[in-house]
């Protein structure tokens, strides 16, 4: 890791970070300034309640609006969340490797006395500060949501926290195999289709997974299994091994990435 | 001293490097010049430590390119062929970190070749100029004194006052002693710096060829004179000097003797033009290149 690149790298991507981490933050605020109205409108409920089965396990949906945190879950956590943290995850670590490599400017980065290996670990490093940062302003965002408008027995913490840590862990998993994808193409267009393409399949194989009990084998097929809101607000979620295991696993794409990166011959 | 030893690199397309073998010296400005695609860029890649050589090695002051290019980049300087920056980064914000990456304390000699390049830092980079970006480029190259500087076509962009003083940034650096590398695709780009040319084509070297004897090759060796009267063409013919060719009024005159010699003998009738056609040392170039082809 170098430091002045860090630097140099943190303040040339500050403003999209920033963009994508307010956004997070005021998306859930402002969703959890609308729990008080839903959980007291009896009519909403019922309509949560008439929908099939199976949509709702698809969704993630309990048919249980009481509690803020399983609103958020349903609400943001199982779907526009997953969104933004997609293109902030995918698009940075695209940026910071195969654009480089792409437009020709990592010849700069690489005519320092600075060695391949800092390099490419430094722009590792950048993209999970990101990915923290993103995801504390959205855990903060929600924390100071329920803060002014929620009563505090409707509020887990311990359960939010476990729910935010998981997201972000998952997301470190994507984070590692973008960047990997990042690290292997010349082009940046390729590395984004990849990323994208992967983490898309995976989302779309969860979801199918749900929704057929005969395809429901597919869920061994993608890593969204491993992401069940409804199952950590249970408290029948195995936190500790799981963010164990992705947490291994992201460091090893990430080592790889690295490794590839430092052994290939590199056209600028 | 930059050594590339029997170097070989084949890529899918049939393209790459065969064979390449050159040595540049302390002290000396090495062309290396060759059409698009001839290999000047994959060779550089080589020695930035870009690319691994299938066969051959290419050292720096002792250093592999490959393995040990961190130990040559503290005291080398690059000007790439593309020029594209990091975004999102003023001009400052680029040396600035290309500053930190090196270690560089001191910001002396970036001052001082802001100045002698008259670049303007305040305007950020998405809005330079070509030239400008090239400036920047260069400033980034030398700001640290590196012994070793390698240039990939390197006055692109830059206003021919600007070359000049690019040139005369080249002359002064040789002065000390530094090891220069310059690809170029253009013969101009060389002819005021290089003291020795090396002619890539195809992935294989052609020639490699000191500057001074080239000029020598390219001295006039004949003049075209032109007289007022016929009769006149016809006394010069007979007179002893040797006519190559004459047509109309012209005759072309080879210059096998001292050079007054034969002004005088034509002085004495009155002359129309006086033309002597000097080769560029591009000619002598295309020479290179056509026999290659033949």
């Amino acid at each position: 890791m170098n430091f002045s690149l860090y630097k140099a790298m943190m303040k040339g991507h500050g403003k999209f970070l920033f963009t994508c981490a307010f956004t997070g933050f005021l998306c859930l605020y402002l969703l959890v300034m609308t729990f008080p109205l839903l959980s007291d409108s009896q009519q909403f409920n019922d309509v949560i309640k008439s929908l099939p089965k199976s949509v709702m396990d698809a969704f993630g949906i309990q048919g249980n609006l009481t509690n803020a945190v399983e609103y958020m879950a349903m609400n943001f956590y199982n779907s526009i969340y997953l969104y933004l943290l997609m293109a902030y995850t995918i698009l940075t670590a695209c940026q910071l490797v195969s654009r480089f490599v792409d437009r020709g400017s990592m010849a700069y980065l690489l005519s320092t006395p600075v060695t391949r290996r800092k390099v490419i670990n430094t722009q590792a490093a950048v993209l999970v500060t990101g990915l923290v940062v993103m995801c504390l302003f959205t855990y903060l965002g929600g924390y100071f949501g329920v803060l002014s408008f929620v009563n505090n027995s409707e509020f887990d913490l311990g359960v939010f926290t476990e729910l935010n840590l998981i997201v972000m862990l998952i997301f470190l998993l994507i984070g590692s195999y973008s960047f990997l994808f990042s690290c292997i193409f010349d082009e940046e267009k390729t590395a984004l289709g990849a990323g994208f393409g992967v983490t898309l399949l995976f989302y779309g194989l969860d979801m199918v997974s749900k929704l057929s009990e005969k395809l429901s084998w597919l869920k061994y097929c993608t890593i969204f299994t491993l992401y069940q809101p409804e199952k950590i607000i249970q408290g029948t979620y195995d936190t500790v091994s799981i963010s164990l295991v992705l947490v291994v696993v992201s460091i090893l794409i990430f080592a790889a990435a690295s490794f590839i990166f430092q052994k290939r011959d590199l056209s600028l | 001293m930059i050594q590339i030893d029997h170097l070989t690199k084949k890529f899918p397309n049939q393209k790459g490097l065969f064979d390449v073998s050159i040595q540049v010296d302390m002290g000396q400005i090495f062309g290396y010049l060759g059409p698009n695609g001839a290999g000047k860029s994959t060779t550089i890649r080589h020695l930035m430590g870009y690319m691994q050589p299938d066969t051959g090695k290419a050292t720096i002051n002792g250093y592999d390119c490959w393995e040990e290019s961190d130990k040559i980049h503290s005291i080398l300087g690059y000007v790439p062929g593309e020029i594209a920056f990091v975004e999102g980064m003023t001009a400052v914000d680029f040396l600035d970190a290309m500053a930190g990456m090196r270690n560089l304390k001191s910001n002396t000699r970036r001052k001082e070749l802001i100045e002698t390049f008259d670049l303007d830092m305040r305007v950020p980079i998405r809005k330079m100029s070509k030239g400008m970006k090239q400036k920047l480029a260069i400033i980034n190259a030398f700001m640290h004194d590196p012994e070793v500087i390698i240039l990939d076509e390197p006055s692109s962009g830059l206003d021919p006052l600007m070359q000049k003083t690019f040139v005369d940034l080249l002359h002064k650096e040789k002065s000390k002693g530094k090891t220069i590398l310059i690809s170029s695709h253009i013969f101009s780009e060389l002819e005021d710096t290089a003291d020795t040319i090396a002619i890539i084509r195809k992935g294989r070297i052609i020639t490699v060829q000191e500057l001074s004897l080239l000029k020598g090759e390219m001295a006039a060796n004949r003049y075209e004179v032109e007289f007022y009267r016929q009769e006149d063409l016809q006394t010069i013919v007979h007179s002893g000097l040797v006519v190559q060719s004459h047509s109309g009024n012209k005759a072309v005159i080879s210059v096998d003797r001292e050079i007054s010699e034969i002004l005088e003998q034509i002085s004495q009738y009155p002359i129309k033009a006086l033309d002597i056609p000097r080769q560029r040392l591009e000619d002598v170039f295309m020479k290179y290149y056509y026999d290659e082809e033949a």
